[in-house]
């Protein structure tokens, strides 16, 4: 989570919840003061008689010193400019999206002494959580948790989410495949909250056994060597869909092109101590061959000698390695000519014949010229 | 008698005067803020209606703007985007589907109450879903036969229904 929220959180140090308003003194002079404290409005008014009134003042009311002066930075309503409720709303999006607010609210308040309005953004902070305390760690030592947490943050319901999750990624990552964190936030003082967390850690979770199922076309020992999940090694959710990903990578280079590898539930197995089988549930589909090659686009010679330099060969089982070494190749005998190209694979699949025509399509590049 | 009155001729000007909300939100969802205005623009097109189909349309209208945050998240952290020309070709298709110029569309859509740029928006948010849509359900095997229309819902609503598990959602008075 760390870095995760720089919008503003980087510029706002912890400060007190109430501060007085701050204005907008762009364009104009500031000769009114900002109301201190919100004015009474009714929630279900609105707007609708003031809209290309001119603004004569914006103002933040509700925020610390620190936040309202960046939050005013934000807004895109300008002082001396028509009222205007799309960039109204647009401020109210782009207010919120700071995360440290909790509520905002645009109100436009008539002004006995002129004929325009003052717009003003009652907003509500969150408190930032400044102390954090841990309970129901055993395995996972308080100072890992503690550095998955960031202190100083807005209590804001992404970031807290944000935050557990980075708790319990710390936990899946050495097996603890069902970890839960619950927390709560105990007030300290204004602005200010413990944020109290609460681990369940649940149990470990190591790789007893490894199976593929429904593999036939690809021996087990080839799925094998495309694993990073191995025997004896914590099972985590994570690396088992990352493998999922990588057999499904070598399927497609055996022509499998239909395939799909998805990972089963894991269950516990007889042995005990949180030893589970990790199952790969296989769908491998038709062998697929490729049938007519071409080459369109920029011309790199006989069409004969070039396909003599490419590993993929019409008639041969389809390779998506293959393919992508090719392009490379293809790039790299364009630029012998002196020429850059991006090289397309466009594919044409035909069930019936369980062949793909592939069209290697070649792209000249404009000169890069280097401009002093 | 006369004070009554002088009072009744001046209590219009004051509620004027009265500070009115011009904007707030109705909805969040993880950071972005559904707004009241944001919400009746999109039920401007319909007219007027009464209160309570009016209250009916807007619960439907804002679970269908949540639903559309929850996927232009998703599209971005798969950065599945709309380019301003893939969104002028839709609008040219669009077009010569209903046989009118581009000019011709812009001016029926004005009169549904849809501006230029709404309605590029719009576009933009429909082909996201589609592209969403497509890639999110590539690996599933869809059906030779039958109604693909209700599979494509059943697939919709699960995926949506996983969005909404993972995310926060808050919708306000």
């Amino acid at each position: 989570m760390r870095g995760a929220w720089p919008l503003l959180l980087a510029a706002c140090a912890t400060t007190p919840a109430v501060a007085p308003a701050h204005s907008d003194t762009a364009g104009l002079s500031d000769a009114r003061a900002c109301p201190t404290v919100a004015p009474k409005f009714a929630l279900d008014s609105n707007a609708a008689g003031l809209w290309g009134k001119k603004v004569e003042q914006i103002c933040i009311v509700g925020a610390s010193d620190d936040t309202a002066t960046h939050l005013l930075k934000t807004v895109i309503s300008r002082q001396g400019s028509p009222l205007d409720e799309q960039a109204v709303r647009t401020d109210v999006q782009l207010l919120f999206v700071q995360v440290v607010l909790e509520d905002v609210v645009a109100v436009v308040e008539p002004l006995s002494d002129s004929a325009g309005v003052r717009l003003l953004y009652v907003v509500k902070e969150y408190p930032r959580f400044t102390e954090l305390s841990v309970a129901g760690n055993k395995s996972v030592g308080e100072d890992v948790v503690r550095s998955a947490i960031e202190l100083g943050l807005p209590a804001n319901p992404v970031v807290m989410r944000a935050a557990l999750d980075e708790v319990k990624q710390s936990y899946a990552s050495i097996g603890f495949a069902n970890t839960r964190v619950d927390y709560s936030l105990e007030p300290l003082k204004p602005g200010q909250v413990r944020l109290k967390l609460e681990i369940a850690e649940g149990s470990r979770f190591t790789v007893g056994k490894i199976r593929f199922d429904g593999a036939k076309v690809v021996k087990d020992a080839e799925l094998r060597k495309a694993l990073r999940s191995e025997v004896g090694s914590p099972f985590t959710e994570e690396l088992a869909e990352r493998d999922a990903m990588a057999l499904n990578s070598v399927l497609y280079d055996h022509g499998l092109v239909q395939s799909n590898v998805s990972v089963g539930p894991a269950n516990e197995l007889a042995q005990g101590n949180g030893a589970v089988e990790l199952v790969f549930k296989i769908k491998e589909g038709d062998v697929f061959k490729i049938g007519k090659l071409k080459l369109t686009g920029f011309d790199l010679g006989p069409e004969k000698d070039v396909f003599k330099a490419l590993e993929t060969k019409s008639k041969a089982v389809f390779s998506r390695s293959a393919v992508s070494h090719d392009i490379e190749r293809l790039k790299h005998l364009a630029s012998q000519k002196g020429a850059t190209v991006e090289v397309l694979p466009l594919t044409e699949i035909n069930p019936k014949e369980r062949t793909i025509d592939l069209t290697f399509s070649l792209e000249k590049q404009p000169d890069q010229k280097i401009q002093f | 008698m006369r004070f009554s009155a002088l009072v009744l001729a001046v209590l219009p000007l004051l509620a004027w005067a009265e500070p009115k909300v011009a904007d707030r939100i109705v909805a969040t969802v993880n950071l972005h803020a559904i707004t009241r205005s944001a919400l009746a623009a999109r039920l401007k097109p319909l007219g007027a209606l009464d209160e309570q189909k009016k209250k009916e349309l807007e619960k439907g209208t804002l679970n269908e703007m949540i639903e559309e945050l929850l996927i232009a998240d998703d599209a971005a952290r798969l950065h599945l985007e709309t380019s301003d020309a893939d969104v002028e070709r839709a609008v040219q298709d669009v077009a010569s589907q209903n046989k009118l110029s581009v000019e011709e569309l812009w001016k029926a859509a004005k009169e549904q109450g849809f501006e230029k740029e709404e309605y590029r928006e719009m576009l933009r948010q429909k082909l996201t879903e589609l592209r969403w849509f497509q890639y999110r359900t590539a690996s599933q095997s869809r059906p030779d036969a039958g109604d693909i229309g209700q599979w494509m819902a059943a697939q919709r609503d699960a995926l949506i229904a996983k969005l909404k598990q993972d995310a926060v959602i808050e919708v306000r008075q």
